[in-house]
């Protein structure tokens, strides 16, 4: 029996943009992972990816995802995938639309589109790769960098940071969910579900930056960070009173010198518009 | 003009009363608009309110979006360009300032698209009621980067729908961003105006990757203008702001980015022949031009008239494509000629004006929110004579 | 448990694996940025760091034998460096499925 090298490629290959491959990310950056979730969510869905989705990336080490894909796509300006994304949808509102874009890109500079995008409610799935470091730049804070953590830009103090999943809740987006990207088991369903929810989907997607933020604040490696993900998360138990989604419970922990400490991760909302 | 909620059509053909801005929305709309994104600012909101109450009733409803803001309007604009349909927005100064990012993105992923800045006075919030021409040199670098994009300036009612309609061809034969420069007097300006049956006009739509369109009867060639693939087409569609090749995908080198960004300057050059001429009025024999556009030139007009009746050999050369400007045209036209270059802004029109044709001209600056009336520009025609 | 097959070419590894030799394990050595997560994830401890680099300077995973196709690893690499098939998918001769 003789390999036929010729044959040999990976399983998803026709979905990837060869041509640009291998991607300029970091050894062990969680972006390869979540794209890859991403790509096998998508094909649950059945849907075509080059005629029926489009996915539009912004700026950032997230934002040259839309160039490694075979998606139909887009790379915007900073902070602009959901005006684009808005316009996309509502050209032609026969394609399904899937904003794949960074924290700083979609809640700093993007974060008045975010609202705006929950409040109305046009078909949008909105999946946030949350590694609280604007990597692209070289490791400055971002507005969901933790307290006492390291940055170029906060040497020990740093700002609160933004609850994505409470900001979502409030802003009445229709569906809401937080996973991390080692939960590569079960993202393509609830990508799929959130592709599928007609209305506002989005996901906290805890990713890492073992290069930078990783390796200044606690989980400096890929095998440590993807350990560290799983141990830390904690499935919400929905409460019939609801305060399983008070900020407070659906907040995150991280210690400086240990990593993530506390993630609740499940869907805390699911609802069609 | 009432409008009814039964189904519309594109073209309300016939003559109207009304004022520039609603000429601008039915021009738009003549041409195929199917995506509005706008904000409201004025002197520009009667357009986005006019383009709301028709655009959902026609027979093939477009999509009205009152955007968070000014650059969620030009970015949700763009977006809807790539699932190939037509789209524009319409704003004033502060707006067109916020949107130049966007405008960026626009010219580097070559997508069309029209967006109508009905000029103010400036800078800052400044005269938000009152004219102004003060965002000529903007529209040409506004953004950063080099980059060239079709600018046109209606000087009457009638203008602001045929131009716009000019404008959305020019958007789609030559996968640009195109501006239309109006101002605040345009804007509320009602004047008798013409909209004609439908199908009169051409009307062009872009092409898909391998099809030649043609365009006032010429074929507009894949070598200076790439068909567009679009979003849910065959094969995947892509583009990015960063420097890319034919296929949209990233490639920062040398070569392909000098080879893609001359290429969009050639586009624009190649065809420049097709967009709107300027117009020459009374120039054969004149001894002294005024130059200018927009409200500015129904004044200049008007002293020009007056000027004549005293013997006076004044003519007007007035602009209706600012950008690219045509340089040569009026190198020959100022032959051996005085020139007078008229506008509502402090020193502006001068640059073009002053470099197409290497010598100093005379000049009326007039940017305080009025248009410059005949006895100002009168008073420098005399200046000049002496 | 002795060797099993395992080939190469410049790009690829390829290891015959499973309980019934019936799949394969492919690396792609252009790919890999030596990042280790696959070898941590396995859950039968199948993969090594190799001791030479590639092209590009990292160390890749070297498969032990131990491997069942399950693709945990597939799913958690960054890279697109692994992937699994039949046998039959990619031998010399063999249908394509």
């Amino acid at each position: 029996m003789e390999i036929d090298f010729s044959k040999l490629h990976h399983n998803l290959e026709d979905k990837l943009t060869s041509k640009m491959l291998p991607h300029i990310w970091c050894s062990g950056c969680s972006l390869g992972t979540n794209l890859q979730s991403l790509v096998r969510g998508a094909t649950l869905t059945g849907l075509d990816m080059d005629k029926e989705m489009v996915m539009i990336s912004g700026i950032g080490c997230t934002g040259r995802a839309s160039g490694y894909v075979e998606f139909d796509g887009f790379h915007t300006t900073h902070g602009r995938a959901i005006p684009f994304a808005t316009g996309v949808k509502t050209g032609n509102p026969n394609l399904e639309v899937i904003v794949f874009s960074g924290d700083g890109d979609l809640f700093s500079i993007g974060g008045n589109h975010f609202i705006h995008a929950a409040r109305r409610k046009i078909d949008l799935t909105i999946i946030c790769t949350n590694n609280s470091v604007y990597g692209l730049t070289g490791g400055q804070a971002s507005p969901t960098s933790f307290e006492k953590t390291t940055t170029t830009t906060t040497v020990v103090e740093n700002l609160r940071p933004f609850n994505l999943v409470d900001l979502a809740l409030g802003a009445g987006a229709d569906f809401v969910a937080r996973y991390t990207s080692a939960h590569f088991k079960i993202l393509p369903r609830i990508i799929k579900t959130a592709i599928e929810t007609d209305g506002v989907a989005f996901i906290d997607l805890i990713s890492g930056c073992p290069a930078i933020y990783g390796k200044k604040n606690g989980y400096p490696t890929p095998e440590y960070m993807v350990k560290n993900f799983l141990e830390a998360s904690v499935e919400i138990e929905v409460k019939e009173d609801g305060s399983h989604l008070l900020p407070e419970n659906t907040m995150m922990h991280f210690d400086r010198t240990k990593g993530y400490t506390k993630i609740p991760v499940g869907i805390f909302r699911r609802q069609d518009k | 003009m009432k409008v009814q909620m039964k189904k519309q059509s594109r073209a309300l053909s016939g003559r109207h009363l009304d004022s520039g801005n609603i000429a601008v929305a039915e021009g738009a709309i003549y041409s195929g608009l199917h995506g509005y994104y706008g904000y409201p600012i004025a002197p520009s909101t009667s357009v986005m309110e006019r383009i709301v109450k028709r655009l959902p009733n026609l027979e093939d409803p477009g999509y009205f979006l009152q955007c968070e803001d000014e650059i969620a309007s030009i970015t949700s604009t763009i977006g809807c360009s790539w699932t190939r349909k037509k789209a524009m927005t319409a704003t004033s100064g502060p707006g067109f300032s916020l949107m130049q990012e966007g405008i960026g993105l626009a010219v580097m992923t070559e997508t069309p698209l029209v967006l109508v800045n009905v000029m103010r006075g400036g800078p800052s919030t400044g005269l938000p009621t009152f004219p102004g021409q003060q965002e000529l040199m903007q529209a040409h670098f506004g953004s950063h980067g080099d980059y060239i994009i079709p600018t046109f300036a209606p000087w009457s009612v009638q203008e602001c729908f045929d131009l716009m309609v000019e404008a959305f061809n020019t958007a789609e034969a030559l996968r640009t961003p195109v501006f239309l420069l109006s101002d605040q007097v345009l804007s509320s300006l009602k004047e008798k105006f013409v909209i004609p049956e439908e199908g009169a006009l051409e009307i062009v739509n872009r092409a898909h990757p391998g099809e030649t369109i043609t365009w006032k009867g010429e074929e507009i060639s894949e070598e200076y203008v790439l068909g567009m693939n679009c979003f849910g087409e065959e094969r995947k569609a892509f583009s990015t702001g960063l420097s890319h090749d034919e296929s949209g995908h990233v490639d920062l080198s040398a070569g392909t980015f000098s080879r893609m960004t001359s290429r969009m300057f050639s586009k624009i050059e190649k065809y420049q022949h097709l967009l709107p001429k300027a117009v020459h009025h009374r120039l054969d024999d004149a001894e002294i031009v005024i130059v200018s556009f927009g409200s500015t030139a129904r004044s200049a007009y008007e002293a020009v008239e007056i000027a004549r009746e005293s013997g006076k050999k004044v003519g007007l050369f007035r602009l209706r494509t600012l950008w690219p400007f045509p340089t040569k045209e009026l190198e020959e036209v100022t032959k051996d000629r005085e020139v007078i270059v008229v506008e509502m802004a402090r020193d502006q029109l001068t640059w073009p004006v002053e470099r197409a044709i290497l010598r100093r001209v005379y000049y009326i600056a007039y940017p305080q929110g009025v248009i410059p009336p005949p006895s100002v520009i009168l008073g420098k025609i005399a200046e000049v004579g002496e | 448990m002795t060797e099993l097959p395992v080939s190469h070419n410049k790009r690829f590894d390829a290891y015959v694996v499973g309980k019934r030799s019936n799949r394969v394990f492919v690396v792609d050595r252009d790919r890999c940025k030596g990042c280790r997560i696959c070898v941590s994830v396995c859950p039968y401890e199948a993969l090594a760091m190799s001791t030479d680099k590639t092209d590009r300077g990292y160390f890749y995973p070297v498969e032990n034998g131990k491997c069942t196709a399950c693709k945990q690893c597939l799913y958690a690499c960054p890279d697109f460096v692994l992937s699994v098939h039949k046998v039959e998918e990619v031998v010399v001769g063999g249908d394509k499925q």
